[in-house]
Order: C-alpha cells, then sequence, then structure tokens
C-alpha cells in the first residue's frame, strides 16, 4: 500500500515537472520570438532610415540593378525589380540572422518600394518577418493634363505637302475621329507663336501664319496659341514648359531610370506585362508598333536621338500612347519629322516645321496613362513615405 | 512453539527509509517546479514589461518615463512590484549612424522583494532573480494619411 501511495506520488510530480518544463520552454519561445520580432522591425526602421537618407545606398542608383534572389514569394513576376538591402554593421542583432528586400512594381507603381525585412536565430529556432510599402521619389506626380491636344509644340509647325497629314482632335464624349462633325477639339497647341507686327499680341492672322496647317488636314480641329506674345524659345536655356505640361514634375532623369529599370526586367511588346516606357538614345528610324488604347506606352526620343534631327517614326508604325522629340527649342532637329500613326499624343520642345505626308496623329484622353501613377493628394513626392495600412507581421 | 512470521525491526527501517527517501524527491520535485513556474511567470511578466516600454518609447507618448531626443542618450528607469518581485525596467534611447533613427533597449531585471528589516523575502513564492534585454529600432519617417492607398 505504501509503496503504491509512493509511486502516486511519484507519478504526480513527474507529471507536474513536465508541465512546468512545457511551460518554462513556452516562456522562452515567448521570449525568443518576441525578441526576433523585434529584430526584424528594427530590420525595417533601418532600411526606411537608409531609403531615406539621401547620401546613402538607395539614392539614384539604387534601382540600377535586379538581383533574383532577393524576390520574396509572391514577388516573382517580369514586373518585380528586386534588391538587397545590406545594414550597418555597427548594429547588435543579437545573434539574429537578418535580411531586408526591397521590391518594387516597375509596370503598374515604380514609386511604391515593398521592403520586407527577416530576422531569424537558429539556435533558439526563432523566427519573424514585417513588411512595410514606402512612397519613393523614384518618380513624381504628372499633375492634370490641361494641354489636350493631338500635338503640343513650342512652335510653328507646317506641313511638307499641304492637307497630306491628318491631326486628329476628338470630342473626349463622342469618341472616333471617323465622321463628319467629330472633329471637335483642340488639334495643336502651341506654346509659343511670333509676334510678327510686334504689337504685343498674337492675332489669328499670325496663329495661323505659325500653325500652317491645311483645313483638310485639321478636319475641323482647332488650333491654340497664346494671345500674347512671349520670349523666343532660346536653345541655349530651353524652356521645359512642354515637358512639364506632358509630364509634370517627373524629370527627365526619372523617365531614362524607369525605361532603363523596365528593359532589366526585360520587359518588351511580347512580354506580360509589357513595356510601357521607352527611353530612346538611338538616331535611328522608329519602326515598332507599340501600345492599344488600353495600354499606352511612352516614347521619349531623347536630345542625344536628337542630336542632329529626330528619328522619325515610320509610315506604317502606329504609336498609342505618348510621344515626346526632346528638339531642345531647334525647329531643325524635327524638320521633316515622319510622325507614323500616333493615337494619343506628340509633344516636342519646339516647332514641327514641315510635318511629312502621311503622318497622321490623334488625341487619345488616357494617353498619359503609361506614367500616371497614382499618388494620394497631399503626398510629399520628394521624400520617402510610408504607405498607411501597409504593415504585415509574420513569423 | 510460536510460528507466526512479522516484519523484523530491520525490515520496518528499511521501509521507512524508503518511504523517506520517495518523500523527499517528490517534495524536491515539486519545489524545483514551483521555482521553474514562478521564474516563468516572472519572464513572461518581464517581457510585457519591455514591450510596454518599448510601445510606449515608439509612439512619442509623454507618458513615457522621459522624452526620447535623437541628439543625444537618453535613458529612464522604472520600478514595478508585482507578486512580490520588484521589477525593474531601463530604457536607452541611444542615436545611429542614420539621423532618422534611433536605437532602443530595454532591461528588466527581477529579484523578490524583501522585508527591510530582517532582509527575509517577503513573498516566499517569488524565487529568485533575472534579467531580459529587448532591443529593437525606430525611425521617424511620417506615416502619409492618404485618402486611398495604390
Amino acid at each position: 500500500m505504501v509503496t503504491l501511495l509512493v509511486l502516486l506520488a511519484s507519478m504526480v510530480g513527474l507529471f507536474t515537472a513536465r508541465a512546468v518544463w512545457t511551460e518554462r520552454l513556452a516562456s522562452n519561445h515567448s521570449v525568443w520570438n518576441v525578441q526576433a520580432q523585434y529584430t526584424a522591425e528594427a530590420a525595417l526602421e533601418t532600411a526606411l532610415a537608409m531609403l531615406e537618407a539621401p547620401l546613402s545606398e538607395p539614392a539614384p542608383t539604387f534601382w540600377n540593378s535586379h538581383e533574383a534572389s532577393q524576390c520574396a514569394t509572391g514577388f516573382t513576376g517580369l514586373q518585380w525589380q528586386c534588391r538587397g538591402l545590406s545594414l550597418d554593421s555597427a548594429w547588435d542583432t543579437r545573434g539574429h540572422s537578418v535580411q531586408v528586400h526591397v521590391m518594387r512594381d516597375v509596370v503598374l507603381a515604380p514609386h511604391v518600394a515593398v521592403v520586407l525585412a527577416e530576422a531569424r536565430h537558429t539556435a533558439n529556432h526563432a523566427a519573424a518577418q514585417v513588411q512595410q510599402s514606402l512612397y519613393m521619389p523614384t518618380i513624381a506626380p504628372i499633375g492634370v493634363a490641361n494641354k489636350a491636344a493631338a500635338l503640343l509644340t513650342q512652335g510653328c509647325v507646317s506641313e511638307a505637302t499641304s492637307g497630306s497629314t491628318r491631326f486628329c482632335a476628338p470630342n473626349a464624349t463622342q469618341g472616333s475621329c471617323s465622321g463628319s462633325g467629330q472633329n471637335v477639339g483642340t488639334a495643336i497647341h502651341s506654346l509659343f507663336a511670333p509676334d510678327t507686327n510686334g504689337d504685343g499680341l498674337i492675332s489669328d492672322a499670325e496663329q495661323q501664319a505659325c500653325l500652317n496647317v491645311s483645313a483638310s488636314s485639321l478636319q475641323g480641329g482647332t488650333l491654340v496659341t497664346p494671345t500674347t506674345a512671349l520670349p523666343t524659345p532660346n536653345p541655349v536655356n530651353c524652356s521645359t514648359a512642354v515637358w512639364s505640361s506632358v509630364f509634370g514634375a517627373t524629370t527627365p532623369a526619372q523617365i531614362q531610370a524607369l525605361s532603363q529599370a523596365q528593359a532589366l526586367k526585360g520587359l518588351s511588346a511580347s512580354t506580360s506585362p509589357t513595356r510601357t516606357v521607352y527611353w530612346i538614345d538611338s538616331p535611328n528610324e522608329w519602326t515598332q508598333s507599340l501600345g492599344s488604347a488600353s495600354a499606352p506606352v511612352l516614347l521619349v526620343f531623347s536630345a542625344t536621338a536628337c542630336a542632329s534631327q529626330c528619328p522619325r517614326i515610320s509610315p506604317s508604325t502606329k504609336i498609342v500612347g505618348t510621344v515626346f522629340l526632346d528638339t531642345q527649342c531647334q525647329d531643325a532637329r524635327a524638320a521633316l519629322w515622319h510622325s507614323g500613326t500616333v493615337t494619343g499624343q506628340v509633344a516636342l520642345a519646339s516647332g514641327l516645321p514641315s510635318l511629312q505626308a502621311g503622318s497622321q496623329l490623334n488625341w487619345l484622353a488616357n494617353h498619359r496613362q503609361a506614367f500616371d501613377w497614382p499618388w494620394p493628394s497631399g503626398t510629399d513626392a520628394q521624400r520617402v513615405q510610408r504607405v498607411r495600412g501597409s504593415w504585415k507581421s509574420g513569423s | 512453539m510460536n510460528t507466526e512470521r512479522g516484519f523484523t525491526l530491520i525490515e520496518a527501517l528499511v521501509a521507512a527509509a524508503l518511504l523517506g527517501l520517495g518523500i523527499l524527491g517528490a517534495t524536491t520535485l515539486a519545489m524545483h517546479s514551483l521555482n521553474a513556474g514562478v521564474a516563468s511567470h516572472q519572464q513572461i511578466t518581464a517581457l510585457a514589461l519591455a514591450s510596454n516600454a518599448v510601445e510606449c518609447w515608439r509612439s512619442g507618448s509623454t507618458l513615457c518615463p522621459a522624452s526620447a531626443t535623437l541628439s543625444a542618450s537618453r535613458e529612464s528607469l522604472s520600478s514595478t512590484t508585482l507578486n512580490g518581485t520588484v521589477y525593474n525596467v531601463r530604457s536607452a534611447v541611444t542615436p545611429t549612424a542614420y539621423a532618422k533613427l534611433q536605437s532602443i533597449q530595454v532591461t528588466v531585471n527581477w529579484r523578490p522583494t524583501t522585508n527591510s528589516a530582517s532582509g527575509v523575502t517577503d513573498n516566499p513564492m517569488a524565487q529568485g532573480s533575472g534579467q531580459l534585454v529587448i532591443s529593437t529600432r525606430n525611425a521617424t519617417a511620417p506615416t502619409f494619411v492618404p485618402s486611398s492607398s495604390p
């Protein structure tokens, strides 16, 4: 009987000890996991500070490369550009191995980076992961389109052969260019017209002389110039008014960097998603048709491409989207240009003399879709900011 | 002739010794379990206090023991007594190599409360002492409050 009691007491003691030991283990795991969580959060916060610091690694060169191994699960499409971030070595991670992945969608939201931080302590079997999205100053808001015209220039326009071109400017509510009475919008908008009589005003005659396009080419579309005289565009200090009208505060360097990022990811017209931004430095004729009404593209023929004369678009080529010619306020660089068929908007930083026969420029209201990314009103596009509600954690 | 058989004195002593050993073992085990249980409870309590301190610093609340600045290291010390254990919470906020990043370290030390006159532990259930250190970092980049997220 006594032996039985002793055995019973021992059993109770053993089970109690095991239960307490389990509780002790759970307690230790709680501590280790909380520390792993705080370490992952610290890594995320450090990454955020590094991305915001203007002189640290992420500066302009940060997105110049792609590391496939840094793409976390779920970020493996062609549009995802991924980078690893090396955190400062002075930080004591308390035995945790830390990894930070920075990823962005170069097509749909190149200004939003997803930062994912992981902390792992192998000996303690503890791991944690946190994620946050950030607005990045890689591009800027483009603002409201206030120059809705098939052709936007900073100088005079003429045709090589009268009546041989087409400027289609449908009223947005009426849709297609085909059919009589449809072409009622602005066909050509010039930010400059010469004041030939020196009266300080731009008369109708001066406007007609500057935008010298036949009625058959305009098909009812209207012309817009300033009503008062403005200084003649100066090639030495060329105004960026046309650029700003199209791209808002986004700089040429930002567009060029985005184009390079899309090329780096192997995006093209035949991939899914398709490439949307093309920065072109080559002076060769452009022969590839690009874009669609639902997915317009952006083509920027750079100052390098236009160094002597802007490359023309071949007559059979169709572009849907925005075409910008960086002519540096020099009409000669756009002389004898051929537009192919552009549905969207053609903009250039000069006049457009002797537009070649067969050129067709159609207005499309959503032509800026390729580079009009959502910026909630009030966002400071010059600095890194957290996207509210984007913080996630997991172990 | 007496033919009845019974326990001899020696047998009785051996049985008592075995019983005593069993009871001693069970008691020791129970005490160890009790101490381990108390230690777990103390550790979890310390963890909660440390987490509170970290979140308080992060929130920038004026209710925290001292307000953090990025220009110089700041420390605060607070003390809490729970279930016969004194927890001392030391928070330190230090600047880092990045101007808008601060390092936060919270250290919690605990020990049983003692009678000031006798030096004896007040609560026999509160055994042992320990330390817990939690560290993290906090950046000051603002959270943008948009009307809609992309």
